[in-house]
């Protein structure tokens, strides 16, 4: 249960809370529906499809990958495969299954499925979004029943971080002949499987047969049933968890608002994790004036990440750098020791005047699913005017956003950007400059050899080194602004026993949480 | 979200005082509307300017109405939110009274297939879920103030089309009017001066109605973030965008919800009454 | 009468036909991609984005896609959802019941508050009690819904506890449970629609009762309840009818917001979601049985006139 909050005031009144009863060591009780509050509607169920985070706030309790993340730790460990090793030369991956887990139809997880879901994923008919991510897999063989070996085109250090979570969970073989559509019906390997399901309530009830026990040897999970209900306003939805018709309230719409309406409320518990993802000023490279990097300089300069944190997040968060601080193994740099992160208003002018600009303007488009997005951006436009910019803001609907986004139509915009454990995955894709998601287009060529040098590397030490590089050159040149790593928030009734918020925002510890009586 | 008055018919406004509601509605729009020109001199802050050691402020001498989340001031922006909310409603109710009447005379004035088509697509019009429809309008066109008042102006063209048309019918009928045309009048000159004289007064009432009607559908708009640009003010963006702090301060919602309360009434009472004036029988003879 | 309704139900595909073109050539219009919704921020492949759109024919001319959609729909399928692989049919048909029992409840509940606070307000003799009447509807046509819906919220389910939030029971298996679990979001928008029918209400019996007719029967020494009974509200009732159809109408439509607050799983929200994440096919149910659904309650509202009125005929 320990969490690893930033502790301001608030969150040491929050801990008070989260602890009524530890000392009396409450046993586990099996039964009993736990329901969830999200705000947002659930569209897809195929976990190598969905991308919106509701589908996932389902499937991690339907799939499971090869490996998983501790929630508490983050650190990697053993799941569907109980073990594995990798060659020296980082090239060749092999896999030993657990022999007691099964699917949901009672078939037993073996290394053909494994291979199956692997083919799936690249397969380019599946249209899945995980497939940019596996394209370094030349081939997966099944050596026996339950090994698996992956051999690899070149090494690629975050490899073994990919294979946790649902968005590669391993599906049995005949995956689509099996279940029909995907999108709205499944079949994994986790603690439940789907009963009911439709765009604003899900049902799942227990799979019996499940493989994980907890430490006293109970199978898990405990509750025999949970339950999505999509509450799409943020006040109804803590109204929920108040009025007791949901045990527990977390994601989008669960924010500093809510700990703060909500924290001291006889009754409810308010959990907070530092998040992996953060919140960014993406800028256009080839749109003036971000083509000059003095005018991005002075926009990293005019910028106060910590009054930011302050009023949107009223302080649940912190300035982020690169990479996030949770990340303790990967050195991340202090944003107060990065170049151009301390606000000077004055250089940011002086930079803007060399440039041979007068009155920088543009707009900034916050993305509409995000609440705090256009908080953010009224904040920045704020900040900005006060240093020499001429900001206005842009709101827009979603659909419309993605499109610009996707065709970098926009001068700047302000999003989320979801994190990863691996600096590799949270930072190669949006700079690089062929990565996936480099909509700002911008392109550097010694920030393309460090992350090329951070991926093919498999020395960990090596690996610190590049990204500690990295991340100075990332604050110089500034691809884009990454403005807070805030925390997220989940309260739960204080009958919902056992749930641990992570910063991964992953669902699996409701397969370990108990209804009290 | 569209509302009817009773229509009235086509006699004469037989005027012998005005009643109270008017007067009464009249003043308050006229302080209403004073207080919205004015707003730039009367607002004691800048409506942008946020001052983040008093976010959430209770209403102090500095802050007469507290502030909101970002530490604005609310009073400012109330009363610069009156300009915008007004602007769309008359904007918007001017934009649907003109090309509402316009269809609805032509239509009337015509008759026979000309009346069937236009008055069937308004019947399209008036069929289509009025949120959806003014939602789609805002994706199109991108959120802003002016797409507010298209798409709150698009959705009220059918009532006034078919508050034109009636009278325009009975009018259109009547022996003067043939007379008129017998002896070479215009079209123009006929729906002039017969037929626009004879329809004003139930366009007018209906206007007094959506005006109102007009705020309340701006703040629903905002509500889904597609009313007015941030950060700038309106009425109702004030509501949606303070609603979900209200625990932590209700400030920020409650006057913005009372000014809005405000004009509403204003119109309605101007509706009502002008109704009255019109159509003497509304005037409750009491014992 | 019977060749009227034979009209004006022959004009019903006529008018869906129309609404459903204004759908398709306003979708040309709408910025953004479905297929890029569903691949998501993701997956940026032009390939798979172009197998996306030939898969939902999204690749074709909008005449071509309005024709082969056409097609299907004469043949009883209304195809299905871009973004959640569902059949329309089966989305619209689980959330049609949402909306119709809370356009029902909150209709009804107009209605029953509206007729008789109209009546008596246009019929007390007191100028002050109509005058605070008056102004309780005006601050009834006064409130943004989202408002109203949060407070309702926050008093009766969440501390007082005597209404359940996000049950929403089939009203004809669960009546009682139905009218507890519907009752805040229909009370929500019952507010603004019982103002409307009761100004309406007021403003008509005050028309009538200066006729000449009420007069005379007034005259002939009929008690004044007699009198409202028999000669005022019922010709008063065509315009009120008119409005309660005109209101019925948009009910049935869905209300986006109250849905939306009280996280009723109805049309609006459905439809919302439509335009949100671009979903013509969706869409298209959304307005087809909303249009329908409005198209009819007037036809119905024009047979109730005959009824009402004698006068009215149908030839």
């Amino acid at each position: 249960m320990r969490k690893r909050s930033i502790l301001t005031a608030l969150s040491v009144a929050l801990v008070a809370v989260a602890f009524p009863s530890g000392a009396q060591g409450l046993r586990p009780q099996p039964g009993g529906t736990i329901r969830v509050g999200i705000t947002q509607e659930i569209l897809n169920l195929d976990p190598h499809v969905a991308t919106a985070f509701s589908s996932f706030q389902v499937l991690d309790l339907v799939y499971e990958g090869l490996l998983r993340l501790d929630p508490r730790t983050l650190r990697l460990e053993p799941n569907l495969a109980e073990s594995w090793s990798v060659s020296a030369d980082g090239l060749t991956y092999v896999f030993r299954l657990r022999r007691d887990a099964t699917f949901h139809d009672g078939s037993q997880v073996d290394a053909t499925d494994v291979k199956y879901t692997f083919d799936r994923i690249l397969e380019p008919a599946t249209r899945s979004p995980q497939a940019s991510f596996l394209e370094p897999v030349r081939e997966v063989a099944v050596v026996d029943p339950f090994t698996v070996r992956i051999t690899l085109k070149r090494p690629y250090a975050p490899f073994l971080a990919l294979l946790a979570g649902a968005g590669r969970g391993i599906v049995p073989v005949n995956f689509e002949d099996k279940v029909g559509d995907p999108r709205t019906r499944t079949l994994g390997s986790g603690p439940y499987r789907l009963d009911r399901f439709s765009t604003s309530a899900v049902r799942l009830v227990k799979h019996d047969r499940y493989w994980r026990r907890d430490g006293a040897g109970v199978r898990l999970p405990y509750a025999d049933a949970v339950e999505y209900r999509v509450i799409p306003d943020p006040a109804t939805l803590r109204a929920a968890v108040r009025a007791g018709e949901v045990e527990l309230i977390v994601g989008f719409g669960v924010d500093v608002t809510a700990a703060r309406t909500l924290a001291g409320v006889q009754g409810l518990r308010v959990q907070s994790a530092p998040d992996l993802a953060y919140s960014l000023l993406g800028i256009n490279h080839e749109r003036p004036p971000f083509n000059d990097i003095r005018i991005r300089q002075a926009l990293s300069l005019a910028v106060d990440r910590g009054a930011l944190a302050q009023v949107v997040y009223s302080g649940r968060a912190v300035p982020a750098g690169p990479i996030p601080p949770t990340l303790e193994a990967w050195q991340p740099v202090a944003p107060g020791r990065l170049p151009y992160y301390t606000p000077d208003r004055a250089r940011a002018r002086q930079l803007i005047q060399q440039a041979g600009q007068g009155r920088v303007s543009f707009r900034i488009l916050p993305i509409p699913t995000v609440p705090e997005a256009v908080q953010m951006a009224q904040v920045l436009r704020e900040q900005l005017n006060a240093a020499g910019f001429a900001v206005e803001i842009e709101q827009t609907d979603f659909a419309t956003f993605l499109a610009r986004w996707r065709g970098s139509q926009f001068d700047a915009f302000v999003s989320l950007n979801g994190g990863f454990v691996d600096p590799d995955l949270h930072l190669y894709r949006h700079v690089h400059s062929s990565g996936s998601t480099n909509v700002f287009k911008f392109k550097d060529a010694a920030v393309d050899a460090l992350l090329e040098r951070g991926r093919t590397t498999t020395d960990l030490g090596q690996r610190v080194r590049v990204y500690r590089d990295l991340q100075v050159q990332l604050a110089e040149k500034v691809p884009f602004l990454f403005l807070n790593y805030a925390d997220v928030f989940a309260v739960s009734r204080t009958s919902l026993q056992g749930f641990v918020l992570s910063s991964t925002r992953t669902m699996t510890p409701v397969a370990e949480s108990w209804l009290a009586p | 979200m569209r509302s009817w008055t009773p229509g009235s018919g086509t006699r004469e406004p037989r005027v012998r005082r005005w009643p109270g509601k008017v007067v009464v509605g009249g003043s308050v729009l006229a302080l209403v509307a004073g207080l919205a020109l004015g707003a730039e001199v009367l607002a004691p802050h800048p409506v942008t300017r946020m001052d983040p050691e008093a976010r959430l402020a209770v209403p102090s001498l500095r802050h007469p109405l507290g502030t909101d989340f970002f530490g604005r001031d609310v009073l400012s922006r109330v009363l610069v939110g009156y300009r915008t909310s007004l602007a769309i409603a008359f904007l918007a109710v001017g934009f649907a009274a003109g090309v509402g009447t316009a269809v609805g005379v032509a239509a009337g004035y015509s008759g026979g297939r000309t009346d069937a088509l236009l008055m069937r697509s308004m019947d399209v019009l008036f069929a289509f879920p009025v949120f959806l429809l003014a939602i789609t309008i805002v994706v199109i066109l991108g959120v802003g103030t002016a797409t507010a008042i298209l798409a709150i102006g698009i959705v009220y063209v059918p009532i006034f089309a078919r508050i034109a048309r009636g009278p325009t019918l009975v009018v259109n009928a009547q022996q003067y009017v043939e007379a008129a045309r017998s002896l070479g009048a215009s079209s123009w000159h006929i729906v002039r001066r017969h037929v626009l004289p004879n329809i004003a007064t139930p366009v007018l009432v209906q206007a007094s109605t959506n005006l109102a009607t007009a705020i309340l559908f701006e703040s629903a708009l905002s509500f889904l973030g597609l009313g007015v640009q941030p950060p700038y003010p309106s009425l109702g963006m004030m509501v949606s965008e303070g609603r979900p702090y209200v625990e932590l301060s209700p400030w920020p919602v409650v006057f913005p919800g009372l000014a809005i309360a405000v004009v509403v009434l204003g119109f309605n009472l101007l509706g009502d009454g002008l109704q009255e004036l019109l159509d003497p029988r509304l005037r409750a003879q009491r014992a | 009468m019977r060749s009227y309704l034979a009209e004006r139900l022959w004009q019903l595909p006529a008018v869906l036909l129309v609404v459903s073109g204004l759908v398709f050539s306003v979708m040309h219009l709408v910025p953004g991609d479905p297929a890029q919704l569903l691949l998501g921020f993701e997956n940026t492949d032009p390939v798979q984005l172009e197998r996306v759109r030939r898969d939902f024919g999204l690749d074709r001319p909008v005449l071509v896609q309005y024709g082969r959609w056409l097609g299907r729909v004469v043949q009883g399928d209304l195809g299905v959802s871009v973004r959640t692989g569902r059949a329309v049919a089966e989305i619209v048909s689980e959330a049609f019941p949402y909306t119709v029992t809370l356009a029902g409840y909150a209709l009804a509940l107009a209605v029953i508050v509206a007729l008789p606070l109209g009546v008596w307000a246009g019929t007390t003799r007191s100028r002050g009690a109509d005058a605070v009447v008056q102004a309780v509807f005006l601050i009834g046509l006064s409130v943004p819904a989202f408002w109203v819906g949060s407070l309702l919220i926050l008093v009766f389910s969440v501390e007082l506890r005597w209404f359940p939030l996000l049950t929403y029971p089939h009203p004809w298996r669960d009546p009682l449970g139905a009218l507890r679990g519907f009752l805040l979001p229909a009370v929500t928008l019952a507010i603004p629609n019982a103002a409307a029918i009761a100004r309406m209400v007021r403003a008509s019996v005050l028309a009538v009762r200066g006729e000449e007719y009420v007069r005379v029967a007034r005259a002939k020494g009929l008690s004044e309840g007699a009198v409202i009974r028999r000669h005022v509200v019922r010709n008063a009732l065509v315009p009120i009818v008119t409005l309660i159809g005109i209101v019925a109408g948009y009910l049935l439509g869905g209300s986006v917001v109250v849905e939306q607050v009280f996280a009723v799983p109805g049309l609006g929200r459905a439809g919302l979601q439509a335009i949100v994440q671009r979903d013509y096919p969706l869409l298209q149910g959304v307005v087809l049985i909303t249009t329908a659904a409005f198209v009819l309650v007037n036809l119905v509202v024009d047979l109730l006139y005959a009824l009402l009125d004698p006068r009215i005929r149908y030839a």
